[in-house]
């Protein structure tokens, strides 16, 4: 864009079509690696949103984007596109709450009058709904056909005593402060690992009755599924793009999610879009990938779904509305090492008074940790002016590269 | 039901403890209630092993299966659990562990996103949160608290 912008602004016609791409190269060498437009396999990223007034911090480093889901073999008229759906790299597969989905979709089916649906823990509640077939449209990618849990509290089916969905449950999009969730860690279905299916636990229920016991087993087919590896192409990874946020914030930042590594050179392209800026690569998952931090090494995860550096800290926590953020009295320097035992990285950041920062309004901070007592979490603020490339399977071209993996570079 | 036993303990914050009340449920020892079902609490949440140890003015009671892990703090003074952490990679069972909805206690402050809850009282703090195989989190009775001892002393297990 910038370069066919400056060459717009002058008299092109005075200089023949050699000079100019000679002066092209001239001028991109000059320059810092620029990404290429997107064109088509990829959708917007905006941390921070004011459509949740009221949380507090639970406002801050959030990163929604919009899906598209209509109801299957249905007629024009039969889709919704929602927005304020949280990336969430921590969790497998599309959620959203029933109240800003106004469509009706219908239960898996698991017997005469019977349907699947799911209780699914969230770090700060479980959610409890239908599993449902939908048209999901990401992007402008291509539509696809996938399982979804539809968020429907106090509809149907009551959850199961001790289901964890009876207690501590998140039931309404200003609980968290999202219309849903699109989890995209690098597994296709939500039961794919023993930690993950001990997390998202299925039901067969009446659809006005009570719910059997939890099933052990679900088909592959039924379960809520991470929709890019649906994609036709554009299948083996999601590569996201925040930019750089300077430590006194900032407000409704932008960014890119891209699907597909290597599919389509060179918009996902890593060589292109990483320029000269190194890649680092680290031969583990995302979800969970070892984390030296403070001399005690954990199974930490590379998660658009936290919205702050989490650590165990003596650091004095916020309290009240920012609850465990810290709130340290002045700037701390800290870091952390990924995968010690291999790629050895050492990531520095830095965390202010949650507090202060927060009172400023603005949706997205690089500087606020929180307390997490048992484990690290490579939140949002790992994530500005960085490019993550999380892989999903095997990427040939300008890079080789096969799962479990996940890469990053500087912008 | 529980109004018996918790009736001794009426005193300022006796307002807080009458509103979780609703949420009580007799069977387990859960957060401020009797330490006595320590055992139940255990079948419930299919934990395998149990082992008390006394720290300065409390007693510790550690329960733990392969992959999760609780504590219960005991006033020994009161017989009653006064705090309780875990850690595992399931899902806690809250309505064992606190017997109460975390995200409904009247006139608390509470801080929520997707992966973190931190709930606060005159008499009640809360904090919890993580993802599938790194759950943790604990609950404190600020009011049971045995004299002398800080809230920052109840540790993840």
């Amino acid at each position: 864009m910038k370069i066919s912008n400056l060459l717009s602004e002058r008299p092109i016609r005075t200089f023949s079509l050699p000079f100019l791409l000679g002066a092209a190269v001239v001028l991109l060498a000059g320059c810092p690696p620029k990404t290429p437009p997107l064109i088509h396999n990829a959708t917007a990223i905006t941390v921070g949103s004011n459509m949740f007034p009221g949380l507090g911090a639970g406002g801050v480093n959030h990163p929604y984007v919009s899906v598209s889901v209509c109801v299957p073999n249905s007629n024009a008229g039969s889709c919704a596109t929602v927005d304020n759906i949280l990336l969430d790299t921590g969790s497998v597969g599309l959620r959203i709450f029933s109240s800003a989905l106004p469509i009706s979709l219908v239960p898996i089916s698991t017997g005469t009058n019977s349907g699947l649906f799911q209780c699914a823990a969230f770090g700060s509640g479980s959610v409890w709904g239908p599993v449902t077939q939908a048209v999901v449209t990401l992007g402008s990618e291509p539509a696809v056909t996938v399982p979804i849990q539809v968020l429907a509290p106090g509809q149907g089916p009551a959850p199961p005593t001790n289901s964890g969905c009876n207690l501590g449950t998140l039931t309404k999009p200003t609980d968290a402060g999202l219309n849903g969730v699109l989890g995209l860690a690098p597994f296709q279905h939500d039961n794919d690992s023993v930690i993950l299916a001990n997390s998202d636990v299925y039901f067969s229920c009446g659809m006005t009755s009570a719910c059997g016991s939890a099933l052990t087993t679900v088909a592959s087919a039924q379960q809520v599924a991470n929709p890019v590896f649906a994609l036709p192409g554009d299948n083996n990874g999601i590569i996201i793009k925040l930019p750089s946020v300077p430590n006194s914030g900032a407000v409704n930042e932008g960014g890119d999610l891209i699907f597909g590594l290597n599919t389509v050179t060179p918009f996902n392209d890593p060589m292109a879009l990483s320029g000269s800026a190194t890649i680092h690569i680290i031969n583990k998952s995302a979800f969970q990938t070892p984390t030296m931090f403070n001399g005690v090494l954990s199974n930490a995860f590379v998660d658009t779904g936290s919205d702050a550096m989490f650590f165990p800290s003596t650091m004095p926590s916020c309290g009240g509305l920012l609850g465990s953020f810290y709130c340290p009295n002045s700037s701390t320097m800290l870091a952390a090492q990924i995968d010690p035992a291999a790629a050895n990285l050492p990531v520095a950041f830095q965390v202010d008074n949650a507090t202060t920062l927060t009172a400023t309004g603005l949706t997205a901070f690089p500087n606020i940790g929180g307390n997490f007592g048992s484990g690290f979490l490579w939140g949002i603020p790992f994530f500005y002016g960085r490019i993550i490339y999380i892989v999903y399977g095997p990427v040939t071209g300008s890079v080789t590269w096969n799962p479990p993996m996940w890469a990053f570079s500087s912008m | 039901m529980k109004t018996d036993r918790l009736l001794p303990l009426a005193n300022a914050c006796s307002a807080v403890l009458l509103l979780l009340l609703p949420f009580a449920r007799p069977a387990s020892a859960t957060l401020g209630h009797s330490a006595s079902n320590v055992g139940s609490d255990q079948k419930t949440m299919k934990l395998e092993t149990s082992k008390t140890e006394t720290v300065h003015g409390y007693r510790v009671v550690a329960l733990s299966s392969t992959d999760f892990f609780v504590k219960e703090f005991v006033n020994p003074r009161s017989g009653l659990v006064f705090a309780v952490s875990w850690s595992g990679q399931r899902p806690p069972d809250v309505q064992t562990l606190l017997g109460f909805d975390p995200g409904k206690v009247e006139g608390a402050k509470v801080s929520r996103s997707l992966r973190f809850e931190h709930v606060e009282s005159p008499t009640l703090i809360i904090d919890f949160g993580g993802l599938p195989g790194a759950f943790s989190g604990k609950a404190v009775r600020l009011d049971l608290l045995p004299a002398g001892v800080k809230a920052s002393e109840v540790t993840l297990p």
